[in-house]
């Protein structure tokens, strides 16, 4: 928890340093002797970068991984990564490291050319050869194309190893499988070699090569830390208990090979060559050579035998029209041991009788390259004979009844028999382009409805604005006019809407709602909202005359209602 | 009286009206063609043919697929593989193609490494069975009738069809990331298919580099970056190279 929180403090309060990218190529040592490494690392600061190793051309390069730190310094952190490789001279003389090529966020830094001055084997590394050496060789210089060759790999040892580490030869120009699956498998025994005694393992690969022409095996390397005995070590301590042994680095290189792949002869036979380099055979078997109409035998095809039998592809089955057949996926049994690849692959294929009568199968042939006649061979398999009965249902008629409840399901899982794939879609529709929209079309169709909904909740407001009291009154004063005007109005009627109309065009001045008001009420708020006093007063006065009239009773004439009118519809007028 | 201008507008029109006719008519001769060069078994004329109507920027599901299964037959998996896919991509739900892809792909030599878990295809299902253009046009149109009960509820100041609004708000959300999601993988995860019998990927962009592993025809890859003439892929966890652009078809 407690670290948790102290990831979290510097995470947040210390700042990551705003330095210049920075990328650096630095070697252990630069002057090296044949048979040794020495070690190359790349270094990227103040971001995220591989290098491209692939312009060395002088060292084999192996990657040891990258490493990363961190560091503080005044408050500031900064990281850098280094990248591990481990270089091995492929030849002597003065060697350079081109400049290697690094891409950080996006830009490309290069780093500086260092040069390594690459001596011939030293002494001691002759002196290693007595506790170590390495071989490399293959059981056949001049294969066929297509012919397997075993590569073997040897190291004899005769002290103790730590960190050894392998490197395989590319192979390139070959498909190359080791032929154990598991490192504890591999083979090991004890030798003596020039009167000393070693152990030695063996690591053996299947090589095939995939065209023809001279093709070179890249030297295998081998790199262990030797555990030597201390030469001046104190007697009493000389013992590895007390830690009298040390260890001493080395690697240990074969000498590349040449391989001289001899092309295939040309293929003059009849029928197709099946590409296969070895020792095959093949054989046929028909699993049942009596059938009824709609009812299947088994051909099986089996090709056995040493050689690059993985390349081996279905073989051409011509079957009479009378037999429908049905491909089974083929099986496989292929081991890969010191001979190389040996096995059988099995072709199934499943024959439906469609018409009764006998049919003869013509002979399969399989055409091959024979390693050991130099000369390209022809084997077949023996004819084969189907014979097709009627359907028994003609004979028999078939009795249908319902199943007892005791008794089994009929049900039975639907497999396939046969495999393919559907046919062609014919419709012309299909050369009407598929139109698919466009992303920018896509945001606008999905903000449309949302911008729409804006739009009406800001005319919603906008509208709601109006209808403030002051806009509300006024319209009720305006309202109230109208009614007024009517001619069927009583004079009570008429009267009560000439006062509601001004009362309202006087209240809308002031903001508020209300019904009614005094003459002074209606004085003081059009004085407090900027109206002369004279209009003020007339106002209060016509409020006054129309509620005068009003209460009295009195019936009022046209001509009395038309100048009141007029005169309170002016008033409105003047307050708008 | 007719002006010249008018008469040149519509001998235009007719020349316009007629090419097109006539293009037409030529692709789906092209087409028929094809489907009966595939019926007779000459599957590099179909081959030829339906490449042809691909090249001229017909982007058709139908087109693609048969483009597949002419290769697939001509002995050709990669090329199969790439088409199929292609097919795929435009119609997710076609039974025939997904019929025709997975036996295709059973003939492939590479084992599946990162095998995407059926967990995630149950539980997105919709996803994988649905075409990105009815996702696409399914989020528009719950979004649209979301956004019409919020203006509903604006309008008439009530409270009205709330669970509905909920369900379409979930389902618009649903639909609207998965199509985002998609135009994201279609624009910035790029797919391709090993073409020829069997390549070398290397550890550089150039021929001498390091071979690192070897892809067969068909195989389908993730496009990481590209330097010159090289993509760096993608196969499965640990297992990344270069190989050549012409050795990897872009789906």
């Amino acid at each position: 928890m407690n670290r948790l929180l102290f990831a979290i403090f510097f995470a947040l309060f210390i700042p990551y340093s705003a330095e210049a990218q920075e990328v650096r190529a630095f070697a252990d040592r630069t002057q090296v002797s044949l048979g040794e490494s020495l070690q190359l690392t790349v270094s990227v600061s103040g971001g995220d970068g591989k290098a491209d190793t692939s312009p060395i051309r002088d060292f084999k390069v192996i990657s040891r991984g990258t490493t990363s730190s961190v560091q503080i310094v005044n408050g500031r952190m900064s990281r850098e990564a280094a990248e591990n490789y481990t270089l091995i001279p492929l030849t002597e003389g003065r060697l350079k490291i081109p400049p290697l090529e690094v891409k950080v966020d996006g830009k490309i830094f290069k780093t500086e050319e260092i040069v390594i001055e690459v001596s011939k084997t030293p002494q001691q590394a002759d002196n290693r050869r007595q506790y170590l050496f390495v071989e490399a060789q293959v059981s056949n210089s001049e294969p066929y194309e297509g012919e397997q060759i075993i590569y073997t790999f040897k190291f004899f040892v005769n002290v103790r190893l730590a960190n050894a580490r392998f490197q395989k030869p590319d192979f390139k120009g070959f498909t190359a499988k080791e032929t154990v699956e598991r490192h504890e498998d591999r083979k090991s025994y004890r030798t003596v070699v020039s009167g000393r005694e070693y152990n030695v393992t063996e690591l053996s690969f299947v090589l095939i090569p995939l065209s023809a022409g001279e093709k070179i095996i890249e030297p295998a390397v081998l790199e262990a830390d030797l555990m030597m005995s201390r030469r001046k070590a104190d007697p009493f301590f000389n013992d590895p208990f007390f830690g009298g042994t040390e260890l001493e680095p080395g690697v240990f290189k074969t000498d590349p090979i040449k391989i001289n792949v001899k092309p295939l002869p040309p293929y003059t036979g009849e029928g197709k060559f099946s590409g296969l380099v070895g020792s095959f055979d093949i054989h046929a078997f028909l699993e049942n050579a009596e059938i009824n109409e709609g009812d299947s035998a088994t051909l099986s095809i089996t090709v056995d035998g040493t050689g690059n039998i993985t390349d081996m592809e279905e073989p051409q089955i011509p079957v009479p029209d009378a037999l429908k057949p049905y491909k089974d996926a083929p099986q496989d049994d292929i081991k890969i041991g010191e001979s190389g690849y040996k096995g059988q692959k099995v072709f199934r294929t499943a024959l439906v009788g469609v018409r009764e009568g006998e049919y003869h199968l013509d002979q399969i042939c399989l055409n091959y390259f024979d390693i050991s006649k130099g000369s390209y061979q022809s084997k077949a398999t023996i004819p084969l004979t189907v014979k097709v009965q009627p359907a028994k249902e003609k004979e028999t008629p078939r009795i249908y009844s319902a199943p007892s409840e005791n008794g089994k399901p009929l049900k039975q899982k639907v497999e396939f028999t046969g495999r393919d794939i559907l046919p062609l879609k014919e419709e012309l529709d299909a050369l009407q382009t598929q139109k698919t929209m466009t992303l920018p079309m896509f945001a606008l169709l999905f903000f449309a409805p949302i911008l729409m909904c804006l739009v009406l909740k800001a005319a919603l407001i906008f509208s709601r604005k109006d209808d403030s009291p002051s806009t509300m009154m006024m319209r009720r004063a305006e309202k109230a006019l109208k009614e007024a005007s009517a001619s069927k109005l009583s004079s009570d009627e008429f009267l009560s809407a000439l006062y509601r109309a001004l009362v309202s065009a006087v209240l809308s001045k002031a903001g508020t709602k209300g019904e009614s008001l005094t003459y002074s009420e209606a004085m003081n708020i059009l004085e407090n909202f900027g109206y002369s006093e004279q209009t003020a007063k007339l106002a209060s006065e016509l409020l006054e005359k129309i509620e005068s009239a009003k209460f009295s009773g009195a019936v009022m004439n046209e001509t009395m209602r038309t100048e009141l009118l007029s005169e309170t519809r002016r008033m409105v007028r003047s307050l708008k | 009286m007719i002006r010249k201008s008018e008469i040149a507008l519509y001998l235009l029109a007719m020349f316009f009206f007629f090419n097109t006719t006539a293009q037409a008519s030529e692709s789906a001769r092209t087409f028929l063609d094809s489907t009966q060069a595939y019926k007779e078994g000459h599957f590099d004329k179909a081959v030829s043919g339906f490449k042809k109507l691909a090249d001229s920027g017909i982007v058709n599901a139908k087109l693609f697929y048969n483009l597949g299964n002419a290769y697939l037959k001509s002995g050709h998996l990669g090329f199969a593989m790439i088409w199929y896919e292609r097919a795929l991509k435009l119609e997710p739900d076609d039974p025939d193609i997904k019929f025709n892809y997975g036996y295709a792909a059973s003939l492939t030599k590479d084992e599946k490494e990162d095998k995407e878990s059926p967990i995630i295809q149950i539980l997105f299902f919709w996803k994988y069975s649905l075409s990105p253009d009815l996702i696409q046009w399914a989020a528009l149109s719950l979004n649209l009738l979301f956004w019409l009960i919020i203006m509903i509820r604006i309008g008439l100041k009530k409270k009205l069809l709330t669970p509905a609004g909920y369900g379409l708000l979930i389902f618009a959300l649903i639909f609207t990331l998965t199509a985002s999601y998609t135009a994201y993988q279609s624009a910035y995860l790029r797919h391709a298919v090993i073409l020829p019998e069997k390549i070398s990927v290397r550890s550089g962009f150039s021929e001498d580099s390091t071979e690192l592993f070897a892809l067969h025809a068909g195989t389908k890859v993730r496009i990481e970056k590209e330097n010159g003439e090289f993509f760096r892929i993608y196969y499965s966890e640990g297992k990344i190279g270069w190989v050549k652009k012409s050795d990897a078809g872009v789906i």
